[in-house]
């Protein structure tokens, strides 16, 4: 067996299988490589739990009893939760497979599978969900730097990200072309930004295109 | 009494007077009795009837000797413990003596009076002024103070007691009473005679034609001179005429005779002629077209001298007997079965056809075989001869088994009845020999191929299940290889973590067993062959069925709840009933598949029925039954799936139907759905080794 190099102490897999036997051995497994491990026998115990604050990936059997394991990346993100998601089923169809991935998974492995297909699935989720975790960091501090602009500031700040000149900012507001230029000003400073395009990349990451 | 008050009034008159008078009285007195007599005569030959002649005999003796009642009384004798009255008259002032015909009870006085009667030559008085007693019964039932009694000989009967009685006053018989009394109890005697032979000739005749009618025999006489025939009533029958009396000649018989047997009955004549005796049967045609069959017998009557004149027979219709002879032989001979029937000397006394076939032995050749000869030694000895020993003792035998003749294996059931022709001895053993080898074989064609279409069904309920049934392999399996890892990676690290390497390797053999478990229900499934029989519970089986389609319900969203309180053991076959199962949990996942507004749960309960059934019932919350499906959804192929084969059902009743069980759907009563029951005989309480 190839020991993937996942020793991180602040990671957790989330195991979900009704099989208990499955359940316990994917444990033992997922602990022999270092990494902290949760087990659940159905979907509805999975989501009575608080996604933990450091790196996690789910490992789900698809077939649940109750509901199926495909419905469950729908629940989570019904609930906000993020969290990449490695499937595992006893009988995979391309169909399923399609399915899968467009719920977000991670990985799609066909029972049986050796540890280490597992494992670096494991490693993959776990890179991802550290870099989303980044990402997701990245984005709150933006957030909180543009909450503390004025309403007019905002207004300014959406005008320069929609391309519009500082005299035509000041007529959709009614006030005059100096005024836009000091509003315009001081976002730049508290945002710490430089440019325009600077402006522009905060505005798309803040609010992506829908 | 007239003559007495005579005599008293003639005391007076002289000698030749007395004498003449004496003379003329001597000459009325005989002239009297000539009358009387002449009377009785008259009363006795004017009729050829008994009771009439004893009727009128009895009228004239009152009138003449002015007594009150005549009685003629039968038996007289001193032995006898009852006595008829065979003819009583009285005049009308006394009538009540005595029922004609009725019987009474002779008491000691009764018989005494018989005894005196039937001791004396002649008249007995009774009453007064005689040493004899009127008996107390007549004396005091019927009011007789004098009576005069007399013993009648009729010589083809018992003595009869000819009895005069006198009520209205006491009486003494005079000699000349008495001798006038014993002539016409002579007499009547002579009477009685003549009429009771005449009686009893009448009777024999009318019981000989009576047992004639009966036996269907008919005497008749034929005079050789004439040709004329005379003919019992019973003749006149058979040969469907009325009984006239009339004299019939041969022509009128010929006329009678089938047209085939005439030249036959006509040469009955000339064996007679020629002084021979015959015997013939010929078939009657009677007008109203029914055909009868006689036989004859007769012979000449030889007189001391000359010719024979006349010849008597007999004719009997055997019809019925020939019939039913006629009848015995087309059964024998037709019967599908083999029949024979064997002597207690253990040979055959009589065999049809299809018995003497089977042994590949003409049928009259068989008939005083010894039977060892005919089925063989070893069959003899081990079958036969112990069953006929059985029935020869009184005994219905049967039985059935497969036989290894010469001729090859054969299937028989063979029935021994005991015939007891004449006595309590059974005289003879009847065999049938049912020869069932052609029936035995289509039946187990019939069962290979109903096990082969179960089979097929299985293989078709595996296929159908095949995806969840991979589930169940691949389940254990994954968990195996990823536990293997698991304990590589445990026992590697630094240091190495036994402990947690044996906790893996211990769910690895679980997990391996638990596939083998899984692999052994499928081949178990799919193994084809005879069913075998072995006892097994029931909650066992649910268990093992659950376990087996487990997956698939899940697939279908359909929890599975159980209730199992069957204690009783059943007898069967293990895949099959597992199979009934599976139909019946795949079934009610099917009626549940378009069910969203209420859970899909499969409810299996068992529970003992008694001490000898065993009941299983699966519950589901499906469609439920359309009306009349009760039934219907057990016929084969019928389906309300797009992709059935609709054989589950049917397959799964004619299971638990050859296991002696039952199977039947019923709507739920206060839920949606529908449930299936099925019943099995609990197993014996000693299983049969």
């Amino acid at each position: 067996v190839t020991t993937p190099v996942v020793n991180d102490a602040d990671a957790i897999v989330l195991v979900v299988d009704d099989d208990r036997s499955l359940r316990e051995q994917l444990r033992s497994l997922i602990r022999s490589v270092g990494l902290r491990c949760e087990t659940f026998a159905s979907a509805d115990e999975f989501l009575d739990f608080r996604r933990p604050e450091g790196p996690a990936c789910v490992v789900l059997d698809v077939l649940l009893p109750g509901a199926s394991g495909l419905d469950l990346p729908s629940r989570l993100e019904n609930a906000g939760v993020q969290i990449p998601i490695i499937f595992i089923t006893g009988h995979g169809t391309i169909p399923m497979s399609v399915r899968a991935m467009k719920a977000g998974a991670v990985e799609f492995l066909t029972k049986p599978f050796s540890a280490a297909e597992l494992l670096d699935a494991i490693a993959q989720a776990l890179e991802r969900d550290r870099s989303a975790m980044a990402v997701r960091a990245e984005e709150e501090a933006m957030r909180s730097l543009f909450a503390k602009l004025t309403p007019r500031e905002r207004d300014v700040f959406l005008g320069v990200a929609a391309g519009r000149l500082n005299k035509q900012i000041a007529a959709d507001l009614g006030t005059a072309e100096q005024t836009v230029k000091q509003h315009r000003g001081r976002v730049m400073e508290k945002l710490g930004l430089h440019s325009v395009a600077d402006l522009v990349r905060f505005a798309e990451r803040l609010a992506p295109p829908t | 009494m007239h003559s007495t008050a005579l005599r008293q009034d003639g005391s007076h008159r002289n000698a030749v007077e007395d004498a003449e008078q004496l003379a003329e009285e001597a000459r009325r007195t005989h002239l009297r009795f000539l009358e009387s007599m002449d009377r009785v005569n008259r009363a006795i030959q004017e009729t050829n009837d008994l009771e009439q002649m004893m009727s009128d005999v009895l009228d004239a003796v009152l009138d003449i000797f002015d007594c009150d009642r005549a009685v003629l009384a039968y038996p007289c004798d001193p032995e006898t413990t009852w006595f008829r009255v065979p003819m009583r008259r009285g005049r009308p002032a006394f009538p009540s003596a005595f029922i004609v015909g009725a019987e009474y009870h002779a008491d000691d006085e009764v018989r005494a009076v018989f005894r005196a009667v039937g001791a004396a030559r002649g008249p007995v008085p009774l009453g007064a002024g005689s040493v004899h007693a009127v008996p107390a019964l007549i004396g005091n039932e019927f009011g007789v103070q004098s009576a005069l009694a007399m013993a009648v000989y009729p010589k083809v009967d018992r003595p009869y007691q000819f009895t005069l009685h006198q009520c209205s006053r006491l009486r003494v018989w005079t000699a000349e009473e008495q001798r006038l009394f014993q002539e016409i109890a002579r007499r009547l005697g002579d009477g009685l005679t003549t009429m009771l032979m005449l009686r009893n000739l009448r009777q024999s005749e009318a019981r000989l034609e009576e047992a004639q009618r009966i036996t269907h025999v008919s005497y008749f006489e034929r005079d050789l001179d004439t040709g004329s025939y005379t003919v019992s009533n019973e003749g006149y029958r058979m040969l469907g005429l009325e009984p006239t009396g009339r004299k019939l000649t041969l022509a009128d018989v010929l006329l009678r005779v089938h047209p085939d047997d005439r030249e036959k009955v006509a040469r009955v004549d000339d064996t007679l002629r020629e002084g021979g005796r015959y015997e013939v049967e010929c078939r009657v045609i009677w007008p109203s077209g029914e055909v009868r069959i006689l036989h004859s017998w007769g012979d000449v009557v030889r007189e001391a001298t000359g010719p024979p004149r006349r010849a008597v027979g007999i004719v009997q219709d055997v019809t019925d007997r020939k019939r039913g002879e006629y009848l015995t032989s087309r059964v024998f001979d037709s019967s599908p079965d083999g029949i024979a029937i064997i002597g207690r000397d253990y040979r055959y006394q009589r065999v049809n056809d299809v018995y003497a076939r089977a042994w590949r032995i003409a049928a009259d050749r068989m008939i005083g075989m010894y039977v060892a000869d005919a089925v063989g030694a070893d069959i003899f000895e081990r079958a036969s001869k112990a069953n006929i020993d059985r029935c020869l003792a009184g005994e219905h035998v049967e039985y059935a088994s497969w036989f290894d003749t010469k001729f090859g294996r054969i299937y028989t059931v063979v029935r021994y009845t005991p015939l007891k022709p004449n006595s309590e001895r059974v005289e003879s053993v009847l065999v049938v020999l049912s020869d069932l080898t052609e029936h035995m074989r289509a039946q187990e064609a019939l069962q290979k191929a109903q096990a082969d279409l179960a089979h097929m069904a299985r293989v078709t309920t595996l296929a159908e299940l095949g995806s969840s049934i991979a589930h169940e392999v691949s389940q254990p399996l994954a968990a195996i290889l990823v536990g293997g890892d698991a304990c590589q990676l445990w026992l590697g690290a630094d240091p190495p973590n036994v402990g947690e390497a044996r906790q893996a390797i211990q769910r690895i053999i679980d997990d391996g067993n638990r596939a083998s478990q899984v692999i052994a229900r499928i081949r178990a499934l799919l193994r084809r062959g005879e069913p075998t029989k072995e006892v097994l519970t029931v909650n066992e089986l649910i268990r093992d069925t659950v376990a087996l389609t487990r997956t698939e319900l899940a697939r279908h969203g359909v929890d599975v709840e159980t209730d199992l309180r069957a204690s009783v053991p059943v007898v069967g076959d293990r895949v099959q009933l597992q199979q009934v199962l599976v139909n019946l949990l795949l079934n009610g996942a099917d009626a549940m598949s378009a069910v969203t507004d209420r859970p899909r749960r499969l409810v299996l309960r068992s529970r003992d029925e008694g001490n000898d059934r065993v009941g299983v019932d699966v519950a589901d919350t499906g469609v439920g039954l359309a009306p009349g499906d009760g039934d219907r959804i057990f016929a084969a192929f019928f389906s309300t799936k797009a992709d059935g084969l609709g054989m589950g059902l049917s397959i799964s009743r004619s299971i638990v139907e050859a296991h002696g069980g039952r199977l039947w759907a019923t709507p739920n009563e206060r839920s949606p759905g529908a449930t299936l029951h099925f019943t099995l005989p609990a197993a014996p309480e000693v299983s049969p080794a």
